[in-house]
């Protein structure tokens, strides 16, 4: 699963951002990002997260009550020589 | 995010059209952006600004509008925002820097027009920005013949206000930028309903003076042998302090500055040691332009500085809080921003001072002259600025580019010789 | 030891291998780097250079540069052209390079790159508009020269490829001389070289490389627009190649 990456989805950026306040408390790994366009059409934020952290992150949701929409498995594609801006 | 897609459409955009912008940011920040290593922890704020930045400030602003208050679109540095806070309004930067809204501003403006002028008309006419949308009243000034013309197209769909900024730095040309912007005081009172009183506008220049000490501490992390924070990283937040919250982006920039000053003591840099140090001076690199940075930091080189608009140009030197009446205040303002160096000014020899001081202060080891096609103004100053390097043996490459990807390969081909040159 | 020196240009690629085999040759690009880059390994292999084996070190250069998958080194053509042109014009000089896409001058000092020009997003002052003009005349690019040698100057005066190609249209359509046309081709393509050589110092020893080096014609008319003698070159566009191969074997020495 190298090549996989994990990001958590909201219906919004409040959610988003509390979330990873949370997590960042809890010392838990995580990045905020643009929505990749291969997990939803919906633009704004999403937290990059580890696997291995998947259960850390979906009980830190529950306890605070945040919501999400998903979370989703994404080919790693980061590619800085690729030169397509926008 | 559903909610931005209601916003949108009630600002009239094209949807359609705006969804092909939206398709490729993600791509592209996460080949920029999220591909580097080491980034510092604060960076996931500016993170946010742009994964959302359609989104999250928009709201901001339509919130501020339904409270009663106004927006003023800004598309140069040289436009002071503490007048436009002082009537409890709020100043965004409008600066275009992408293709995408290019050719809509072909459609109204001869090609050779520089990007930067075609994508913040195009961005208006195809409705596909919702900052464009939002801003009540747009404030141009008179830095370039290309912008003078574009304010006439745009005030045909918006109201534009614009100033006229003298182009020599004589004791006059202060004087009547000064009335200008007294003039410009009066337009927004006029246009807000609110009266700009002494208070008010102290007010306001301690709220922009404070923006501009957080990004100088930025830029003085920079100096610094141990290198705690990329070029590119450094870029984006310059743009974002155009139109994010000042106060918010002042608290942001300054926990960032913690962050890196620390990384300075830890000696925790983002490249290796001996990594050659780049300076970038030239035309301003608007949102979402991250083209040159990431072509010479995935060159091998580092950018240490930017020269710039978005950069230098746009925090150095501070308006005097001292003064206690309106009108010595709006001459302090006044001062300020007529130390600003930019190549419409003639002659303009204190902006090679500024990119000689800026060389020794960042530890430069090559200047790489960037200028956006058909900018005529600092396309000529280049020949001063090549000549004044050569004799103080600082190497420059001169570039000229656009907003397309097609010269991509051209580009990485010229930087990536002159790092090779450099590490000679 | 091998060291293999590869540039792929936007036209042609060059080859150059130094050490225990000396050999050099030109293949035309085609539309896939990769696929050259594939021939250019097999046509070294029957010549008995392996790019694969220990004993055999690889630069490559050239705006294909990347799409060399088995070389040690990538280096920009800047930098290989000046390590090549050095070895035929010695640690002082500049080098103009007319390639098929892009125009270069490299000021080269005390053996080191000291200052470089390429010209913009634009073909005029390349091989390409030679290429472009020559189809347009109905001649190979040899016979373009031929002809250009045998006629007056035509003046062409847009700068860019597509207008002076029009221009070109007006002057067959006006029933000119092929040879003065071709003869304004020429000299348009040099003024421009001249232009871009013009905005820096060229050193005393002045050499051209690339396509056109060997040319004596071009150079001619080069040297009486920049005011200095500029030397054709006999294998001038094998310069990047022979550059490349001789820092992969400075570069190997060093580790």
């Amino acid at each position: 699963m190298e090549n996989i990456q994990h990001y958590v989805l909201f219906p919004n950026h409040d959610n988003g951002m509390r979330l990873y306040r949370e997590l960042k408390k809890l010392g838990v790994w995580a990045v905020i990002a643009p929505t990749p366009r291969s997990a939803s059409k919906c633009c704004g934020i999403s937290l990059m997260i580890n696997e291995g952290d998947i259960d850390a992150v979906l009980s830190c949701v529950a306890e605070h009550g945040i919501e999400i929409l998903k979370i989703a498995a994404v080919e790693k594609d980061l590619n800085p020589h690729r030169d397509r801006y926008c | 995010m559903a909610d931005n897609h209601k916003m949108w459409e009630e600002l009239g955009m094209n949807l359609e059209l705006h969804d092909q912008l939206c398709e490729v940011l993600p791509q592209a920040f996460g080949d920029v952006f999220l591909s580097q290593e080491n980034r510092p922890e604060g960076m996931d704020y500016y993170n946010m600004v742009v994964a959302d930045i359609h989104g999250i400030r928009p709201a901001e602003l339509i919130e501020h509008q339904k409270k009663g208050g106004k927006v003023f679109g800004t598309f140069c540095v040289y436009v002071p925002d503490e007048v436009i806070f002082a009537a409890d309004a709020i100043a965004t930067g409008l600066c275009g820097g992408s293709q995408f809204w290019v050719p809509g501003g072909e459609k109204v403006l001869p090609t050779n027009t520089c990007p930067l002028i075609k994508a913040s008309v195009g961005a208006r006419l195809d409705r596909t920005c919702p900052f464009f949308r939002i801003a009540d009243m747009y404030i141009g000034e008179t830095t370039c013949d290309g912008k003078k013309k574009a304010w006439e197209i745009l005030a045909e769909d918006v109201p534009v206000h614009v100033m006229d900024l003298p182009q020599m730095k004589r004791a006059k040309d202060v004087k009547a930028w000064a009335e200008e912007i007294a003039a410009l005081k009066e337009k927004v009172e006029e246009f807000t309903g609110n009266t700009v009183t002494a208070e008010k506008l102290a007010e306001s220049i301690k709220l922009i003076n404070g923006k501009r000490k957080a990004l100088a501490r930025l830029y003085d992390c920079r100096k610094s042998e141990t290198l705690p924070i990329s070029g590119t990283d450094a870029l984006v937040i310059s743009q974002i302090a155009f139109y994010d919250d000042p106060a918010r982006f002042t608290q942001m920039t300054n926990k960032l500055c913690d962050e890196l000053e620390q990384r300075i003591k830890d000696g925790v840099s983002v490249v290796p040691a001996g990594t050659k140090r780049i300076m970038l001076t030239g035309t301003p690199l608007a949102i979402p332009n991250w083209k040159l940075h990431n072509i010479v930091e995935t060159s091998g080189a580092v950018v240490v500085c930017e020269e710039m608009c978005t950069g230098t140009r746009y925090f150095e030197n501070y308006v005097d809080e001292s003064k206690e009446t309106v009108e010595d205040q709006i001459t302090a303002i006044a001062e300020r921003y007529m130390n600003i160096n930019c190549a419409c000014f003639t002659p303009n020899h204190a902006r090679i001072d500024d990119i000689l001081r800026l060389a020794k202060e960042y530890k430069v080891d090559g200047i790489i002259d960037v200028n956006l096609k058909f900018c005529n103004l600092y396309d000529t100053e280049g020949y001063f600025i090549e000549r004044a390097m050569k004799e103080a043996n600082i190497p420059v490459l001169g570039i000229e580019t656009d907003y397309t990807d097609s010269d991509a390969q051209q580009l990485r081909t010229r930087v990536s010789a002159f790092v090779e040159m450099l590490n000679n | 030891m091998n060291y293999v020196g590869i540039d792929i240009g936007s036209t042609a690629s060059k080859v150059a291998v130094t050490g225990e085999k000396e050999l050099k040759f030109v293949l035309p690009t085609g539309w896939s780097s990769k696929e050259t880059t594939m021939l250019i390994k097999e046509k070294l292999l029957e010549d008995g250079v392996d790019v694969g084996d220990a004993e055999t070190k690889v630069a490559a250069t050239g705006y294909g540069r990347i799409a060399v998958d088995f070389a040690d080194y990538v280096i920009t053509e800047i930098t290989c052209h000046a390590r090549g042109g050095r070895e035929m014009a010695g640690d002082e000089c500049t080098i103009i390079d007319v390639g098929g896409q892009d125009t270069k001058v490299i000021l080269v000092s005390e053996g080191m790159v000291q200052d470089f020009l390429m010209n913009d997003k634009c073909s005029a002052g390349t091989g390409k508009f030679l290429e472009i003009m020559a189809n347009r005349l109905g001649v190979s690019l040899q016979e373009l020269f031929d002809m250009a040698a045998a006629g007056t100057v035509l003046p062409i005066s847009s700068l860019c490829t597509v207008f002076a190609e029009s221009e070109v249209i007006n002057y067959i359509g006006e029933g000119k001389n092929r040879e003065d046309i071709a003869a304004g081709v020429v000299d348009s393509v040099a003024a421009k070289v001249a232009q871009l050589s013009q905005r820096k110092n060229l050193s005393e020893k002045v050499i051209l490389t690339g396509g056109l080096s060997h040319s004596r014609y071009f150079t001619g008319i080069l040297s009486a627009k920049v005011g200095k003698t500029v030397e054709p070159t006999a294998d001038g566009r094998y310069a990047g190649a022979l550059g490349a191969a001789l820092l992969a074997r400075e570069k190997s020495a060093r580790r």
